[in-house]
């Protein structure tokens, strides 16, 4: 069984990394992208490599909202999962994403875990 | 069934300033598969509020030229004077840029996971062939 890839996208250090390395010493190989620039850099390298995107819907310029749109027009097998804290974001977010709901920020990292494991489970169409 | 977290055992941490997501995660990548805990920063600025935020560093791996307020020869001075535990070292593609910042230890760009990796193990004192 394949170690399972994690793409996070967010642009704030003190957020990202301890969430990467939570879900590292989950056992999942985590990149990390600080945007939606650095995250279509990392796709176009490791799209195969990577199961799920979870990205930030980011600040002023809603820029989740485009990589999320960008990915699924062109990676069919990549999950995303769109977190924010802006109001009326995680609701459009919810609207995006494969299998909704999305993320509210402050991330809770078990809320995070338990997203991620529910979409690898209904990619292989099982329940996690 | 939803995995739990494991221990961690206590590894050399890296703080890796790039702003070249490849290099970036190709050298970060490469330091984690041989044990190194590796934090990423894609610019001066964000590694030195993740220093001042408390977050753990052993060791600060930095490009020199970046964008942002501070270059990595800044961060080197602001750590060197507020954090003189922690030991800096520069990286570029421009061998000038390297001549002109002997006060740190500098490694020219482009260079192999290994040979970093040696360097870091040899100014941390682990030694040079075993995890970290």
């Amino acid at each position: 069984m394949t170690t399972p890839h994690i793409l996070i996208v967010d642009a704030d250090i003190l957020v990202r990394t301890p969430l990467a390395e939570y879900l590292r010493a989950c056992g999942y190989l985590v990149l990390e992208a600080v945007d939606s620039v650095e995250a279509q850099a990392l796709l176009a390298d490791k799209a195969s490599a990577i199961d799920i995107v979870l990205a930030d819907v980011g600040g002023e310029e809603r820029s989740g909202f485009a990589l999320a749109k960008w990915i699924r027009e062109r990676f069919s097998d990549i999950r995303v999962i769109l977190a924010g804290s802006i109001a009326g974001s995680v609701e459009k977010a919810e609207r995006l994403c494969d299998d909704g709901p999305a993320l509210s920020k402050p991330y809770d990292h078990r809320i995070v875990l338990e997203q991620i494991q529910r979409l690898r489970g209904a990619r292989k169409g099982t329940l996690a | 069934m939803v995995p739990h977290p494991q221990p961690q055992r206590s590894v050399a941490r890296v703080l890796v300033a790039e702003d070249d997501v490849l290099v970036r995660v190709a050298l970060a990548e490469g330091l984690r598969a041989i044990g190194f805990a590796v934090i990423e920063a894609s610019c001066a600025d964000d590694a030195l509020a993740y220093i001042r935020a408390g977050g753990k560093v052993d060791l600060v791996f930095s490009d020199i030229q970046m964008p942002g307020v501070l270059d990595g020869r800044q961060l080197a001075e602001l750590i060197a004077r507020d954090h003189p535990g922690i030991p800096v070292i520069l990286t570029s593609g421009d061998i000038q840029l390297g001549a002109s910042v002997s006060t740190w230890l500098f490694v020219a760009k482009p260079y192999s996971t290994a040979h970093a990796a040696k360097l870091f193990r040899s100014v941390l004192g682990l030694p040079p062939d075993g995890n970290s």
